[in-house]
């Protein structure tokens, strides 16, 4: 192929993923149910909109502790053993925003769909 | 070129890969989207693949990965970067077999591509959390401009390198 059917085909691939990335957190869900997750289990779920002061959670993981801070209406990382720092740069997580996720400590803070919560009922948790 | 001057410019195209890698760790990340950065490593690597042969362009690519993780500090991501460099490496592989190599810019995107695409699919393996991969579209776009901007540097040395009867 031609060097310019090239560029052609990579300014739409990047096209479509730009318009993939500005589209898709209209498509999260929007609850204001919060699950905190490590090595894919669930350590624990926060309702945002029913927390009255600010409180701190803990996990620890391989890279040390990250310091969670809840308070009302919004979750962040507030401090992080690992070097590169990726979660606490996050900032809270936003409505409809992408999770908050530390790799080293396979930490996951995600916004729970009515799945997840339907789930978290039957079971009891 | 003879088996010990493939294994000479190996050895230097590996000590240089990794001193470019770990240079470029120490830039501070510009956004706060896990996994964005130039990789400027990969010009090492492809030029390996065109210049010196398979073999030993994957070698160079396995010793960056490991001793990149450990002189980084950052071990923990060598996982990460092993999955995205296998999966990149064979896509490169395929590119070279079928694109000529005034089109190996395009080959080092796709490289890119999959490498963030293997990153990806192991931070998804290891966290059990799929939605992680709401971060494929900004990563593909990462991919594609700095591979690109890899693949034009490693295309331009092996340009001037072959006109100058440097390389064969």
């Amino acid at each position: 192929m031609k060097t310019r059917t090239w560029i052609l085909i990579f300014v739409g691939l990047l096209a479509v993923c730009l318009a993939a990335w500005l589209l898709l957190p209209g498509l999260l869900s929007k609850g204001s149910a919060v699950g905190i997750y490590q090595d894919g289990k669930l350590l624990k779920t926060v309702d945002l909109s029913a927390v009255t002061g600010t409180t701190t959670f803990t996990v620890t993981g391989n890279a040390g502790e990250n310091v969670i801070e809840i308070s009302p209406g919004s979750i962040c990382v507030r401090s992080a053993g690992c070097p590169d720092q990726t979660c606490v740069k996050h900032g809270p997580l936003k409505t409809g925003g992408t999770p908050i996720i530390c790799l080293p400590n396979r930490l996951v803070i995600k916004w729970l769909d009515d799945t997840d919560t339907e789930y978290d009922a039957m079971t009891g948790t | 070129m003879k088996k010990l001057n493939k294994l000479t410019t190996t050895a230097i195209l590996t000590a240089a890969a990794l001193v470019v890698f770990v240079i470029e760790a120490q830039i501070p990340a510009f956004t706060s989207i896990p996994g964005i950065k130039l990789g400027l490593s990969n010009v090492f690597t492809l030029f390996t693949l065109y210049a010196v042969g398979v073999p030993w362009a994957l070698a160079l690519l396995l010793i960056r990965v490991f001793l990149g993780g450990l002189l980084t500090g950052q071990a923990a991501a060598i996982l990460y970067s092993l999955a995205g460099g296998l999966l990149a490496f064979g896509a490169m592989l395929l590119g070279r077999k079928l694109l000529p190599e005034k089109q190996l810019w395009v080959v080092s995107v796709f490289g890119a591509i999959f490498h963030n695409i293997g990153q990806l699919a192991a931070a998804v393996a290891v966290t059990g959390t799929s939605e992680i991969l709401y971060y494929l579209p900004i990563l593909l776009i990462s991919g594609i401009l700095t591979g690109a901007f890899t693949g034009l540097c490693a295309q331009l040395v092996l340009r001037r390198l072959r006109a100058s009867r440097f390389l064969p």
